[in-house]
């Protein structure tokens, strides 16, 4: 056998041409091996990273855990704003096998759940998919609700229910052209929300788990999993307070449906020696809690009408109005509240004094245009205080001009009329000199026009922030609306302190102007913002919004009070504007000065302000009515002799059985109480007159007529010229002689 | 044997290989016995602490197991409980919302004012009192005593605070 083998390799030794084979082969084979080589080089070196990636994509699960949003409160620690987990209903069609389950998904869901039945289904076709969502969001009583469900039908491995956040607003409407609102992704959208996104938002977390070849996550045994805790966002303490917001709301809510204003109204409170808004507020409005809901019913039903493109554009529109935060984003003709600050330039450089006289005989030529005064036929001769309590065109003309175009514009820059006031806000708007005239174009006409606050544009955060430097000294704040900022633990990590821009005015301008606006409350132009006992402080505003007037041939107006209180230590000051008033009467001292008083009625008591009565005011005061049911008929009329009230008896008894008004009510001063002593006469009544438009001694009349007292609101001291505009109970019912009818009267004269 | 030659310095004889020397032992049977009797004895140890080693190997093991059985149910539990806790809280948080809105100062005005027939306080209701001459604080002006009436009055201090400690 060797010996065969031995003679076989003697007899086939390698060929040359087996040689040649065999080194193309190892050279194929070399080629193979550093082709390879080369391969896994640029995969483990040049593209490592990419692979890496790659890898740790495929053997590991990554996911985001939400941070909590940032609680928001109110300067009391009301919540205004905070999150809460809530869930979102995750469907994989891909796991459903039948029909049947289709079926009954849609149907059960659709119900449960409170979505379109047809929609669901289509979801449920889906087999590819492994991730519909089903609805977003649901609260914690129907996630249980749909769990139990769940399990019921076996269909754990159909449906997931995900964490995720929901913004709750409290307070719902309140303050939401402030607050804003957040986005399904729990972004800030709009309002505080988004101006302080990156404070609220808080750092997302992450959790990164092990997962096998399909995906799933490992077997406990060889899980591995690493956490890193969401950190959640930053809390707000904001200077508004929801009381003072509320009252702000609640009578700007009942100006803008009375006056069917079709550019909604804004007030805006705020303390004059920090520039803190107390109260912002605009109206129309919106629900945060759902921001895409139209308010408005007129826009939606003109919305209703239309259909496709068009009524997308109309409601994305319609949104985008109701969203827009007036007060810091709508610009406006001043008016005549801009003759304080006209008043106050010249009073500064010495151009008027208090003694400066005027005469105003209804316009004033300037060039060749006639410029008329709002009083038809003039004002006649007035002192400097008069013009401006009477809000005298021409008056003011004159002062502009003898103050001249280049100090004028000094104070208007001063004044921060030419700048963003720095709010801690979005959207604040940007101030162009489009919206103002420079010094050069500052001639005698444009300076006229100017000095009464026309032909110029505003927003209402630069106009109370300028009448803030009126009250406050001279001293422009810059205005802000968060005064704190508070970690996740509630510990403050900021605290915002008032800023003073500059000082724009002397505090001797500031007393004398100050006293001039008392003035005008206490019984000029603006006294249908008087307040007894709180020396309200104010001017009102009636100016034309020329531009729009002119392009769309209509006769707008912006209706406007500013002031503050108490004039002679002032602490609040206030804006009320009502944008297009479609009322008849439209002046700001008609619709916009009644509007701040009721709410400094309100607010200032609450702020803790309290009022000073002068001997006037409390002799005027009305009065409470004492016991006298069950008394003697003498002891009882003597007793309501010594507390100033008439008396009438009804019937011939000698002892009180009934009293109209009942004790403790209120009763004004020389007020009648009837008192009954027989039982057949306790059911008598009388008919209640129409108090409406009656001057207060007409409707005094009317009242003694009727044997009804009538208690008397909204008037100052100087009371004769006013009307009734209403009344508590409504004419033709009947109620007992004696009874209380409160009537509230404004002045009607028409001062801009 | 090695020669010699002719000195006895070296005899190398000494350093030859000699047989070996039998000895014949006597058998000590007892001596055997108690060998193998502990030799028995050491193995049964042997074998039991082989067993008592792997069976504290065994214990050892199934503890381990079992407090991983355990931690992981635990670990179940707390996962379990948390994801209650986050649910109640934002129950909590809702139902909060709920009556902060029921109890705004918004919707208390309106039931006071529609369903109670409440009304506000009117000014004329709020009585004011002058102030000016009435409730004044007086403090009285130390007294200018002797220096045993000091000491008096600083013992009699010093016990009021002692009674006071020990009350």
């Amino acid at each position: 056998m060797q010996k065969g083998r031995n003679s076989k390799a003697t007899t086939k030794a390698p060929t040359r041409q087996m040689w040649r084979r065999s080194v193309i082969v190892l050279a194929l084979l070399l080629l193979f091996c550093i082709g390879v080589t080369a391969k896994l080089s640029k995969i483990q070196i040049a593209q490592a990273d990419y692979w890496r990636e790659k890898a740790v994509d495929q053997q590991m699960s990554d996911s985001i855990t939400s941070p909590k949003r940032g609680t928001i409160y109110d300067s009391k620690m009301t919540i205004l704003a905070q999150s809460a987990t809530v869930w979102t209903v995750i469907m994989s069609p891909n796991n459903i096998k039948k029909e049947e389950i289709r079926i009954k998904i849609a149907d059960d869901l659709s119900k449960l759940l409170d979505v379109d039945r047809e929609k669901l289904y289509q979801k449920t076709l889906k087999t590819k998919s492994q991730y519909e969502v089903v609805k977003a969001k649901i609260e914690y009583p129907l996630a249980t609700e749909l769990s139990e469900w769940i399990q019921k039908n076996k269909l754990e491995s159909v449906f997931r229910i995900i964490e995720d956040y929901k913004r709750y607003y409290p307070l719902n409407n309140l303050a939401s052209a402030v607050l804003g609102f957040t986005g399904t992704d729990n972004n800030g959208l709009y309002g505080l929300e988004a101006y302080y996104e990156k404070t609220l938002a808080g750092k997302p977390g992450r959790i990164v788990t092990a997962k096998n070849g399909w995906g799933d996550d490992l077997d406990i045994k060889l899980r591995f999993e690493k956490t890193i805790d969401a950190q959640d966002g930053n809390g707000l303490v904001l200077t508004i307070d929801s009381a003072v917001q509320y009252y702000a709301e609640k009578y700007l809510e009942i100006v803008v449906k009375e006056t069917k204003c079709t550019n909604r109204g804004s007030v805006i409170i705020m303390d004059v020696n920090t520039g803190a808004v107390i109260a912002m507020a605009t109206k129309g409005d919106f629900d945060p809690n759902e921001p895409m809901t139209i308010t408005n019913p007129d826009t939606l039903a003109k919305i209703a009408l239309l259909s496709g493109d068009e009524k997308s554009a109309a409601l994305k529109k319609a949104r985008e109005e109701q969203w827009v935060n007036k007060p810091i984003s709508d610009y406006y003709d001043p008016g005549s509240v801009f003759k304080t600050f006209t008043a106050a330039m010249a009073l500064e450089e010495g151009t008027a004094s208090e003694n400066s006289k005027y005469y105003c005989k209804g316009g004033l030529k300037i060039n060749d245009r006639y410029i008329k005064c709002h009083k038809a036929g003039g004002h006649g001769s007035l002192t400097f205080p008069l013009a401006l309590s009477n809000s005298c065109n021409p008056a003011f003309m004159e002062i502009g001009q003898k103050l001249g175009g280049s100090l004028f514009f000094k104070y208007f820059v001063g004044f921060g009329f030419t700048e963003r006031t720095g709010i801690d806000m979005l959207s604040e708007s940007r101030v162009t000199d489009l919206l103002y005239f420079s010094e050069d174009e500052l001639n005698v006409l444009n300076l006229s026009i100017a000095s009464f606050g026309q032909n110029f544009k505003v927003t209402p955060i630069q106009m109370i922030t300028a009448m803030c430097a009126i009250a406050n000294g001279g001293k422009l704040m810059k205005p802000y609306v968060v005064q704190q900022i508070l970690d996740s633990d509630g510990n403050i990590i900021s605290n915002t302190e008032p800023v003073v821009k500059r000082q724009v005015i002397s505090e001797s301008t500031s007393k004398r102007i100050s006293k001039m606006l008392a003035d005008s409350v206490n019984g000029g132009g603006a006294k249908n913002a008087y307040i007894p006992g709180y020396r309200m402080a104010g001017k009102t505003g009636t100016s034309d919004k020329t531009d729009q007037n002119v392009a769309s041939n209509t006769k707008n107006v912006v209706a406007s009070f500013a002031g503050f209180a108490p004039a002679d230590n002032p602490k609040y000051a206030i804006l009320v504007m009502i944008d297009e008033p479609q009322t008849e009467i439209r002046f700001g001292g008609t619709i916009a000065a009644p509007v701040a008083q009721k709410i400094m009625s309100e607010a200032l008591p609450y702020l803790g302000i309290e009022p000073v009565y002068t001997e006037e005011e409390k002799a005027a005061m009305d009065r409470t009515t004492p016991n006298v049911t069950g008394k003697k008929v003498s002891v009882a009329q003597s007793m309501l002799a010594n507390a100033n009230l008439k008396y009438q008896v009804v019937g011939n008894g000698d002892t009180v059985l009934r009293q109209v008004p009942e004790k403790g009510e209120v009763i004004p001063k020389n007020g009648t109480v009837v008192l009954y002593t027989e039982e057949g006469k306790l059911s008598e009544t009388t008919v209640v007159p129409n108090f409406i438009g009656k001057t207060m001694s007409q409707a005094n009349i009317a009242a003694a007529n009727a044997r009804l007292n009538l208690q008397i609101s909204g008037l100052g001291l100087h009371s004769s010229e006013a009307k009734a505009d209403s009344q508590s109970i409504e004419p033709g019912k009947k109620v007992p002689p004696g009874t209380v009818i409160k009537v509230s009267f404004v002045y009607e004269d028409q001062i801009e | 044997m090695a020669a010699n030659r002719g000195t006895e310095a070296y005899d190398l004889s000494l350093f030859e290989p000699r047989p070996a020397k039998v000895v014949n032992l006597k058998t000590n049977k007892k001596f055997q016995k108690k060998q193998q009797q502990r030799r028995a004895i050491q193995s049964f140890l042997n074998t039991l602490a082989t067993i008592c080693v792997a069976a504290f190997a065994v214990a050892v093991v199934g503890m381990m197991i079992a407090s991983r059985i355990k931690m992981t149910e635990l670990d179940g539990q707390i996962n379990d409980l948390e994801k209650q806790i986050t649910a109640l809280q934002s129950e909590k948080i809702r139902l909060t919302d709920e009556l902060s809105s029921k109890t705004s100062i918004k919707s208390v005005e309106e039931y006071a004012y529609n369903v109670l027939g409440m009304q506000k306080i009117e000014s004329s209701q709020v009585k004011y009192i002058e102030s000016e001459n009435c409730d004044k604080a007086v403090v009285a002006d130390k007294a200018k005593g002797s220096f045993f009436k000091a000491a008096g009055s600083a013992i009699s201090n010093f016990f009021t605070q002692l009674a006071y400690l020990f009350e």
